[in-house]
């Protein structure tokens, strides 16, 4: 099977340096061929780059009792570049400046072709150093660009005293725990630090903030002894058309709900929140870490009901979890309410641990202790 | 290379291979020229019983040429692209004589067809690129435009035994006037319908969508039907000529619904496996039983559905298969394959 092609979603409030970082990316010898997707009109792109103009085009998916709005236009436009005998090697998708990164990065979860093709390189989130605080409040945009990002470039930080930037830096960390973040000035920075990032890394917030894992540690009780046995399967076996299952990369316990209401009969019509812009601002990191085995089966359920009730609020989701009966390191990924569960590298030497964090609004650090907590192996 | 197990075999007589992946692929009307369009941007047509070409454009369209329409006297050609630009072929002299540019769409789909209005015959060229459409005439100048449409256009096709077009995005399917800018109807439905189409006989629109489920309207009373449980979107969809199966693609399997009276509501798909990877392309023949699907494992099936529950005959083939078409007398089939390879297949 072909390798994956890397995505590469570009957010920033208007006049960040957004525009700045894309011509640098666009420029710059990296000798990698990559495709733009932005949101205002661009002529044929430099050399082997090609840049194709895209307006944002968001609509609702109501998959069987799973909703969540995705960009339809990135679902044609990379269709079409998929049905190429010369692949890209790299995507690069440029949101405008007052968007909200959910569909975007929603889209790569619900949409097979795009899932199967392409892998979530990061999101990267360029924040106007000196202007970013009057957007602060009136834009709820600036705050969703931020928690969704797994690279922030804080630019300008040459028109700003050291400490403003400290301490906007300090605010930014507070609410992301997850992302990697430069300050750099006209969006000066190595291309490395912005592609190829390689997708999923929790080890990096280990690196930068040990503490942030570790508090949540010390409220999930003490370590049990590993138990290697029953395994957990996370594929469901599908009866076929009229079955009524989802891809099953989508909230399971939501596709076990409906199945065979959905046969032949009406549309589903659950009521489902899709409040998207609260003004109630408090958008911050949870991580949990333990050493404990986990219940593959009621994680599975825990995380599919967390995620119909709380996935407004919830923008991002990581993890690395330690599933009995798993060899490998099971790999979660969630955007609002959707998520993945992929199995990943066997653990081998390493220690079984869980490492989860959550990135979003109102979030309730006992409730998802607790949660996670039920899941344990009993 | 021959296909077997069919009534008659089906033998290679054409083979070409152009710069990138197929994007569009048509017969003329005549059934004797086969057009290409390549994401590479090529167009060309080819005379198939000779391989002589008689258009043969390397840049028709900057970024990749992805519709194709014949007009309905076969002596002109349409073609659109990446580009955002509708060009009009005149393929005796081969050059374009009319050009229409859509800013900053693709365009997607295209649709030739004749028309009375009045006492007089008239040409209608329907071009669809993100949200837009456009009604041209013969010589590519503007008829008249379309409003907006909310979301992009994910598909385009004639409603039969009318002068009607329908189109099909996030929130179902509407029906539009071909001689001026009205809209006839709406079949409405909450997600995104990526494809459809019309029974021959008009009694039925059937659309896949994105959330990998089926929507069938009975077009006069727009009662529908919903059928779930796909195991990803349908992008694809193919009625029998005689309106009784609706095919169906299934990941890799091939489901097929009964339409008969009272309908598929109730009832349970029959469901084909033997494509190893997803089947990306499907098609029945105009006026016969024979439906060919292609995977993306480069192989094609031909199939007797509700007759034959195997495959009829088989083609492995190298390259995933994206576009399929019968010849106009259903006595050949075209391929186009993600490798920019044309193969034809003929009974004669």
């Amino acid at each position: 099977m072909s390798q994956k092609i890397p995505v590469t979603v570009l957010t920033g409030f208007l006049g960040s340096g957004k525009t700045t970082l894309l011509n640098r990316i666009l420029t710059e010898k990296h000798g990698k061929r990559i495709a733009v997707i932005e949101n205002e009109f661009g002529e044929i792109g430099i050399d082997h780059q090609l840049v194709i103009q895209s307006d944002e085009e968001i609509f609702e998916m109501n998959n069987g009792c799973l909703c969540c709005t995705v960009r339809g236009d990135l679902i044609r436009i990379l269709g079409n570049l998929l049905k190429r005998r010369d692949r890209f090697d790299h995507i690069l998708i440029e949101t405008t400046g007052l968007a909200d990164p959910g569909p975007v990065t929603q889209t790569f979860f619900m949409d097979e072709d795009l899932k199967d093709n392409f892998s979530l390189d990061g999101v990267v989130t360029v924040v106007d150093a000196k202007h970013i605080l009057l957007h602060w409040e009136e834009a709820p945009e600036v705050k969703e660009q931020v928690a969704f990002a797994d690279v922030i470039l804080l630019n300008k930080t040459d028109l700003v005293p050291l400490s403003e930037v400290e301490a906007l830096e300090k605010r930014i960390r507070s609410m992301n725990r997850l992302a990697k973040v430069y300050r750099t000035e006209r969006s000066k920075i190595e291309m490395e630090k912005v592609m190829g990032l390689g997708g999923f890394d929790l080890e990096r917030i280990l690196e930068h903030e040990p503490d942030f894992l570790q508090a949540a540690s010390k409220t999930l009780g003490e370590n049990k002894d590993h138990d290697h046995g029953d395994s957990h399967d996370h594929d469901h076996d599908c009866e076929g058309v009229g079955c009524g299952h989802e891809s099953h990369s989508h909230s399971h316990e939501h596709s076990h709900e409906c199945d065979k209401d959905h046969v032949h009969g009406p549309d589903c019509d659950h009521d489902h929140d899709h409040e998207d812009h609260h003004h109630d601002e408090s958008v911050k990191s949870v991580g949990i870490q333990s050493l404990n085995e986990m219940d593959g089966q009621k994680l599975s359920a825990w995380i599919s009901e967390l995620l119909r009730e709380k996935g407004a609020d919830i923008f991002r989701m990581k993890g690395v979890l330690n599933v009995k009966g798993s060899p490998n390191r099971v790999v979660f990924q969630g955007v609002h309410m959707t998520f993945e569960a992929n199995s990943d590298v066997p653990w081998g030497d390493e220690k079984r641990q869980n490492t989860l964090v959550f990135i979003g609004r109102n979030l309730d650090r006992e409730a998802l202790n607790a949660g996670f907590k039920s899941c344990y192996v009993s | 290379m021959s296909i077997t197990g069919l009534d008659s075999p089906l033998h290679e007589v054409f083979k070409f291979t152009a710069g990138d992946a197929i994007g569009a692929l048509a017969w003329s009307p005549e059934g004797e020229r086969v057009a290409i369009g390549s994401l590479a941007g090529e167009l060309i047509v080819f005379e198939v019983s000779t391989q002589k070409p008689l258009l043969s454009i390397s840049e028709a369209h900057l970024l990749g040429t992805q519709a194709l329409a014949w007009s309905p006297d076969g002596k002109r050609l349409a073609s659109g692209g990446c580009d955002g630009k509708v060009k009009v072929w005149d393929l005796s002299a081969g050059v374009p004589i009319g050009e229409y540019l859509f800013k900053g769409a693709w365009v997607s789909h295209l649709l030739w067809g004749v028309f009375k209005k009045g006492t007089q015959k008239k040409g209608y060229l329907i071009a669809a690129a993100g949200k837009k459409i456009v009604c041209l005439n013969d010589e590519g100048e503007v008829n008249h435009l379309y409003p907006d449409h909310p979301f992009g256009i994910e598909d385009l096709t004639w409603r039969p035994k009318s002068a009607q077009f329908s189109v099909s995005c996030h929130g179902g399917v509407s029906v539009w006037s071909v001689m001026k800018s009205k809209l006839e109807r709406t079949y409405e439905w909450k997600n995104p319908a990526i494809y459809h189409r019309w029974s021959e006989d008009g009694q039925w629109i059937a659309a896949g969508g994105q959330d990998g489920s089926v929507h069938i309207w009975i077009a006069k009373s727009g009662v529908d039907f919903h059928m779930g449980g796909y195991m990803r979107k349908v992008d694809r969809l193919a009625w029998h000529p005689g309106g009784r199966w609706l095919a169906t693609p299934n990941g890799g399997n091939l489901a097929i619904w009964d339409c008969s009276p009272p309908g598929p509501e109730g009832r349970i798909p029959d469901e084909y496996a033997w494509h190893e990877k997803n089947i990306i392309s499907l098609g029945y023949q105009h006026h016969g039983d024979l439906l060919a699907t292609g995977g993306e494992e480069g192989h094609v099936a031909f199939w007797l559905p509700g007759k034959r529950d195997f495959p009829v005959g088989k083609l492995a083939l190298q390259s995933a298969v994206l576009q399929l078409t019968w010849r106009p007398d259903d006595q050949a089939i075209a391929i186009g394959m993600q490798s920019g390879e044309i193969r034809i297949f003929d009974r004669g």
